[in-house]
């Protein structure tokens, strides 16, 4: 176990609970869905091969921000180059593996060229400036795929569906149930696999310990004699070519190449809180960051929609804009209970942006890991690290209730400034102020003092 | 003499990477079109329409660089001095310029004689309002330029006076919560874009209602109209470019002259020797800011009186543009974030004048690559001495 795992520590039991769970999971996942009898499978198993794809992808960026403190921001765009270069070889090719073959030389080898073109920009482009270069790079590669819609079906993409192999397509009777792809996806599970612990296996070797050394303290490590930057391309270029092939494992399950899948900021959003939320330089953190953010992102809007659907909205809606019920006939034109719909999902993506950085900013394997430390025989000890620990919940969730008061007086602002010309807009405005004011200073701050006094 | 000013010239970087950006596309362009006519006719004619359109190009190229340059600064300065990228930017510029037409729009409404609806909220969604109307006939009150300008003034004072005090909570409630953790500020200012974004949505709907400009601002001045029907340089662009000038010398004065500039120019040199010295140096950033959520306020209602339309999709086009002109300036630099977003617009324009696919994001990447490659630190590092 030790030799497959390159003896790289989990470092917490729950942890390794866990992550034995996943793997059992999505191991036995068309079966288990099956057993259970899980309503909507095609869309479950859609889930759990993001969760893989994921999962990679997350983890080889974590090569870059968390061991190397390489912080890139185009991560996605070799993720897109592995899907687009399946479609383009695929669409009109006839079925056959050779042509996978091909796409996976293709895209590993562009993505390997054009990461090398990356890192020589970065050794002579530090810091900051390397970060918003390879933003605006990302941006560029998005504007480039819109435009040329002749090769890449520009923002409506390439289905590629007839040219696939018969491997990917065959769907297998489960237990006399539903039919799945079975082939398909252990493709996806066995190689993935593989990368995961390939990636381990760099991150235990001296390279790994080399570029954590850089991380640390570039300066002495170039002192020492090390090559600091052929060992910067080195990681660049392996990051760049498992997110290509994450690319290609992800496009050969849903069949089709889009920019919103692929390529938006936003997927390169959700690469970085994957990092974030599973904990920055770890790898076996992104397996739980992927896990929790792609079923939040899969199941969430749903969730929201039932509760959207009762009489929720209208109460979020008196409490925000007139907690003091003084306005009944008002409640009808403040736009507030639009917030509630299915539409706006993308709002509360942001908050848990907000909330994830203002909670999570350790990770949840970093989490994990710290309470690993707690010497369960000293009893005060125990109790200072709880109290130490509740402190801090209770420090950061006040922290992130004053933003919610702050957002709700914000509501109340714009409600009033909305309806000025009406009777009721000047009083939304005074008690906006109101609401910050109260909320803000006598409140939660008296609690946040006492937090902080301790 | 001569000898030392072209020597001058040529030790610049950034008035040489404009001479070579603009004299290069002039003959790229005559090139092009020679080829594509052949022949002596071709040539002659080409020369002086050629000439002519260069300089139109050029004149709307740096009037839009002026105006990408109110919208640029806040950002090289939050970026300068306090090291964070502020990707909220781009949203923050977007609800100023909505806020700023909704306010002169809810003031004008009262005055309209004639009412057309363009702006219809977007469909599933009941009007929060029993009908929003933008009336796009009479917007500006009669033909009174005075009260057009007083009124165009006060829509953009009080934008700026949301948007300051947004960027006040903004700095207190997000950003300082992430001094020195890049992914995290990437992640949350990020986040909030987003959530701004989405609640202007709410607000507004999807479609991109159309201003109409004040009767002061609409056609174009003609220069020299006995040559080939003149060179028409639009108002409106006149204006932008007179606010950004103004605005440039504003700043620069503000950070040459004041106490206060002095110590944001000690700030993005050296932050902790500021704090050091006994200046809140947490003060200084909320002022900047603020400072940078104005001039947000201020260009986004001038860029979207320029496009005649607002549009939620001005947070994003825009975001890449301010980016790499802040780049390619130099971080914290004000003179080098002007010379970027000239540079930056001179580019675009003339790519639209000779090959319209590339114009827009591809040319503001290649732009800021072969720049970065070039003087990775920028044109104009407020470090170093650009005339060197």
């Amino acid at each position: 176990m030790n030799r497959i795992i390159s003896g790289e520590k989990v470092g917490s039991k729950t942890l390794a609970v866990l992550l034995f769970g996943i793997f059992l999971v999505l191991l036995t996942a068309p079966f288990l869905f099956e057993l259970i009898g899980i309503s909507y499978s095609e869309r479950a198993m859609k889930a759990m091969v993001q969760i893989m794809v994921f999962m990679i992808l997350a983890a080889s960026y974590d090569l870059l921000i968390g061991y190397t403190a390489i912080i890139s921001l185009c991560h996605s765009v070799f993720f897109a180059i592995g899907a687009y270069s399946l479609a383009i070889i695929m669409r009109d090719a006839d079925s056959g593996w050779s042509n996978v073959i091909i796409a996976i030389i293709l895209s590993t080898s562009l993505s390997a060229l054009l990461a090398f073109i990356l890192a020589l920009i970065g050794i002579r482009i530090k810091n900051i400036y390397f970060t918003l270069v390879t933003f605006a790079l990302a941006f560029g590669a998005l504007s480039f795929v819109v435009k040329l819609s002749e090769i890449t079906g520009g923002l409506d993409g390439l289905i590629f569906e007839k040219g696939m192999p018969e491997f990917f397509l065959n769907k297998v009777q489960v237990f006399d149930g539903a039919e799945y792809r079975i082939q398909a996806y252990y493709f996806i599970f066995f190689v993935s696999l593989a990368l995961f612990l390939f990636m381990l296996r760099i991150v235990s070797s001296p390279f790994g310990k080399t570029l954590q050394a850089i991380r640390e303290n570039e300066f002495r490590c170039a002192a020492i004699g090390y090559k600091v930057n052929s060992y910067k391309i080195l990681v660049v270029i392996i990051a760049a070519v498992i997110a290509s092939l994450a690319g290609i494992l992800y496009a050969s399950w849903i069949k089709i190449a889009v920019p919103n899948t692929f390529l938006n900021i936003e997927i390169m959003l959700m690469i970085l809180i994957v990092v974030i939320v599973g904990g920055k330089g770890s790898i076996y953190g992104s397996v739980i960051g992927a896990v929790v953010i792609v079923l939040l992102e899969n199941y969430l809007s749903s969730y929201l929609d039932i509760l959207f659907q009762s009489d929720f909205p209208e109460k979020i809606q008196m409490v925000l804009t007139d907690p003091f019920y003084l306005l009944e006939e008002y409640k009808e034109v403040v736009p507030i209970r639009f917030f509630f719909t299915k539409n706006r999902w993308a709002l509360y993506i942001g908050l848990f942006y907000i909330f994830s950085v203002y909670c999570f900013r350790a990770g949840i394997a970093g989490k994990l890991r710290d309470i690993k430390r707690v010497d369960f025989k000293n009893i005060d000890n125990l109790k200072g690290i709880i109290k130490s620990h509740a402190i801090k919940l209770a420090h950061n969730g006040f922290s992130f209730m004053r933003l919610v008061i702050f957002l709700s007086a914000l509501g109340q602002m714009f409600t009033g400034l909305w309806n000025l010309d009406q009777a009721g807009g000047k009083f939304l405005l005074i008690s906006a102020a109101l609401t910050y004011f109260i909320g803000s200073s006598s409140l939660v701050m008296t609690i946040w003092g006492k937090s902080n006094e301790s | 003499m001569a000898n030392s000013t072209i020597k001058r010239l040529l030790g610049n970087k950034s008035a040489l990477s404009l001479l070579v950006l603009s004299l290069g596309a002039y003959f790229i362009g005559l090139l092009v079109q020679a080829i594509q006519l052949g022949g002596d006719v071709g040539i002659s004619v080409v020369f002086s329409d050629w000439s002519k359109n260069w300089i139109e190009l050029t004149f709307a190229g740096i009037t839009m660089g002026f105006l990408i340059f109110i919208l640029a600064s806040g950002m090289t300065l939050i970026f300068g001095l306090i090291g964070v990228i502020n990707l909220a930017h781009g949203a923050f510029i977007a609800l100023g310029s909505f806020i700023c037409w909704h306010f002169i729009f809810k003031i004008n409404a009262a005055y309209r004689a004639v009412e057309t609806v363009y702006w219809t909220p977007m469909p599933g969604v009941i009007p929060p309002v029993e009908k929003t109307i933008i009336s796009s006939e009479g917007l500006f009150y009669g033909e009174n330029i005075f009260n057009a300008v007083i009124l165009l003034i006060a829509g953009i004072a009080f934008a700026s006076m949301i948007l300051a005090l947004a960027g006040w909570l903004y700095e207190k409630y997000i950003v300082s919560t992430v001094y020195k953790d890049q992914p995290a500020q990437i992640l949350i200012t990020l986040g909030v874009a987003v959530i701004m974004i989405e609640v202007l949505l709410v607000f507004y709907g999807g479609s991109t209602p159309r201003i109409r400009k004040p009767e002061f601002l609409q056609g174009q001045l003609t220069l020299f109209e006995s040559w080939d029907s003149g060179i028409g340089i639009l108002y409106s662009r006149i204006l932008s470019g007179v606010v950004g000038l103004a605005i440039f010398v504003f700043t620069y004065l503000v950070l040459i002259k004041t106490r206060f500039g002095l110590l944001i120019r000690a700030g993005v040199e050296n932050k902790d020797m500021v704090e050091a010295f006994g200046y809140k140096v947490k003060t200084i950033f909320i002022m900047v800011f603020i400072m940078a959520n104005i001039y947000a306020a201020i260009g986004g209602s001038l860029y979207s009186l320029n496009n005649r339309s607002l549009s939620l999709a001005v947070s994003d086009d825009i975001l890449l543009v301010v980016m790499v002109s802040v780049i390619i300036g130099g971080l914290g630099s004000i003179k080098g974030c002007l010379i970027g977003s000239i540079l930056l617009m001179l580019a675009q324009n003339y790519m639209n004048g000779i090959y319209p696919p590339l114009a827009g994001g591809m040319s503001a990447v290649i732009v800021m690559i072969a720049i970065l490659l070039w003087c990775p630190e920028g044109l104009a590092p407020v470090g170093g001495n650009s005339n060197e």
